[in-house]
């Protein structure tokens, strides 16, 4: 089947599950752009020159036409297949449908993101305000529980782009803020979500539904120990400097529940390789060198009872001032406590103010990020990439992350937090 | 001519503006209902039509209603296609939903939670937040600029519905976030905005837009 153009897009924003579902359902194949690397390929003057916004999803058909913006792709894919019926059979019915994609988008999905940037400190916390998100959100999936009380889907009897989009973002929204309590005021809506994600066309691309189970609370960043001593005023202090209660957007730490659930990693076949073990010999010997940390490893290393891989945040564009960013590796790492019997992080801020990155290694129990890192609620919120200790790229890069001494497209390690 | 339907908004909100020049280009006759906020929209007779109770809200003669204002004064364009607000083919109207897009999630977003933060609306007030959400905008604002340095209007050389929405965000935007300095560094989104908005058929429908001086910024609350 002729490809109707190719997407350049990340698998993990709703968007591009909306833009892929329309696709799957009206028939039409669209090429993902492969090897597509987010934060490099789209500053790239190739992809600038189609796309000068530099923002993903982002489209180009196969006779040349270029688009932005995720959901209004959607739409156009949508309606290159009319007898899909994604878009209604009628004048009403497609105003109906972009109502309803135009509501899951303002009203459902904004409040997520807000309550999610109150939760990680993007937005100073103040509970006033994540409470009346919370219920703004609740009014949102309110309105929805009522209507498809009645209905299997939003608009008329059968799959539209609604569904579809309503469907990515009510994904996202079960896994990180709407909890069990919550969920259990909205059985037609749960209901709703298994109908759509269980479709066989579209089970693979909306991938499993991670219920959260209970909410996530707010929890002050502990004061850093490393306080440098308050100086007296003095004409010659920086001015950027503040004093790090105002000034600090330290990633707030989000202590979910410890899973009562027997823990699948515990029923693997047992390894010689022990984390523990490991932990001490990274924080007692040198990295690299003779004797060092990296020869122990390369010794004792099981690489069918472990994996290693690369860790690297998806929104870097959203990074300011780098000490901020290495709070929210703190705050990242704090959110996996619950796999730190499974796991080894060594992560870093590389670059420079407004102009930098978070990337690094982990070595966790198993062959699946997923199941070792999803205790975090923003785990999305990075990439993973395993790694192949034989390859030398792979290698190096594995090693530099250790080491602190990771370089990536010129941009030098800053500054760095080892999960252990 | 008969209204085409009846239609429950605010002058002041933007999305109003924006159905109301569509109404007026597309050249149909909109019953304006009786709307006070916080009253009409709690009431039963509202809230059976209208679940979620907010506005922008329509009700076509026959009873058929709609919400949400993007999906409005598209609904409202399509019924006139003549009107060229969809543009003339499917690209066209596919790039006139992506600038409707970029405008309300690229520029209009930031502008309403900056009004938000600096309102106390969202919590304690936080400069670095506040800035964050300054830079974001610039950056679509730049594209913008850029763009509309080539481009009389943004899909062809008439009028769309693309125009009509990013006209009256800028207009709110220009009483938030883009202070008399700021303006002053996107001449062609502005000579853009005053083209759009001078349209015999729009200025009715937009009304005035208050400009700031200053790019807006927080007011330590006096004891």
């Amino acid at each position: 089947m002729p490809s109707i153009g190719t997407l350049w897009a990340v698998t993990a924003m709703p968007q591009t599950t909306v833009i892929r579902s329309a696709a799957a359902l009206g028939g039409l194949d669209i090429t993902l752009a492969e090897g597509y690397k987010h934060f490099e390929d789209n500053k790239k003057p190739e992809f600038l020159a189609k796309f000068p916004h530099g923002k993903i999803p982002a489209f180009e058909g196969e006779n040349g036409f270029t688009l932005t913006e995720g959901l209004v792709i959607a739409r156009y894919v949508a309606g290159l297949a009319p007898n899909s019926g994604l878009l209604g059979n009628s004048a009403e019915d497609t105003a109906l449908v972009d109502q309803w994609v135009h509501f899951a988008e303002t009203e459902i999905f904004s409040m997520f993101v807000m309550i999610f940037q109150l939760l990680n400190g993007h937005l100073a916390y103040n509970k006033a305000i994540h409470t009346t998100f919370i219920e703004r959100q609740l009014r949102s999936l309110a309105t929805l529980e009522t209507h498809l009380s009645t209905r299997t889907f939003l608009v008329g009897e059968r799959i539209t782009l609604a569904d579809l989009t309503a469907a990515a973002i009510l994904h996202r929204v079960v896994a990180n803020t709407a909890d069990a309590p919550t969920r259990a005021k909205l059985p037609n809506t749960i209901r709703f979500l298994e109908t759509i994600v269980n479709q066989p066309k579209l089970k693979d691309i909306y991938g499993p539904i991670n219920y959260i189970e209970k909410a996530l609370q707010y929890v002050p960043p502990k004061k850093e120990k490393e306080a440098k001593p308050a100086a007296a005023p003095a004409p010659a202090a920086p001015k950027e400097k503040k004093p790090k209660e105002e000034d600090d957007e330290d990633d707030g730490n989000l202590v979910p529940e410890e899973p009562k659930a027997k823990n699948p990693l515990d029923s693997l076949p047992k390894s010689t390789f022990n984390l523990e073990d490991w932990k001490r010999a990274y924080s007692n010997k040198d990295t690299r060198g003779a004797g060092g940390a990296l020869e122990w490893f390369y010794e004792n290393f099981d690489s069918e009872g472990f994996s290693v891989w690369r860790v690297d945040f998806k929104y870097n564009e959203e990074l300011t001032l780098t000490f901020m960013s290495s709070n929210q590796i703190g705050g990242f790492f704090n959110r996996l406590e619950a796999s730190r019997k499974y796991l080894f992080g060594s992560v870093g801020v590389l670059g420079e103010p407004n102009a930098s990155i978070i990337s690094g290694a982990l070595i966790l129990r198993g062959q699946e990020v997923g199941a070792v890192v999803d205790c975090a609620p923003d785990w999305e919120s990075y990439e993973y990439k395993k790694l192949d200790l034989s390859n030398a790229d792979d290698k190096a890069y594995f090693e530099a992350a250790l080491a602190w001494d990771l370089e990536v497209d010129g941009k030098a390690w800053k500054d760095g937090k080892n999960f252990k | 001519m008969a209204p085409t339907g009846t239609f429950y908004g605010d002058r002041r909100q933007r999305q109003t503006k924006v159905i109301q020049a569509v109404a007026a280009i597309a050249g149909l006759e909109l019953e304006i209902a009786p709307f006070e906020f916080g009253v009409t929209n709690k009431s039963p007779e509202f809230l059976t039509k209208f679940p979620l109770g907010k506005i922008p809200a329509f009700e076509r003669k026959d009873g058929f209603t709609l919400t949400e204002g993007a999906a409005i004064a598209r609904y409202l364009s399509s019924v006139a296609p003549e009107s060229g607000l969809l543009g003339s083919s499917i690209e066209e109207a596919a790039k006139i939903d992506q600038w409707i897009h970029f405008a309300e999630t690229e520029i209009q977003n930031y502008t309403d939670r900056v009004y938000a933060l600096v309102e106390g609306m969202t919590g304690d007030y936080n400069k670095a937040a506040h800035d964050v959400l300054v830079k974001n905008q610039l950056r679509g604002l730049n594209y913008l600029e850029a763009y509309l340095s080539t481009h009389t209007f943004l899909i062809n050389e008439s009028i769309t519905l693309a125009d009509v929405t990013l006209a009256a965000t800028i207009g709110r935007t220009v009483g938030v976030t883009l202070g008399a300095a700021e303006r002053a560094t996107f001449p062609h989104i502005i000579a853009f905005f005053e083209k759009v908005t001078q349209d015999s058929r729009i200025a009715p429908a937009f009304g005035n837009f208050e400009r700031v001086e200053v790019s807006v910024a927080f007011k330590e609350k006096t004891a």
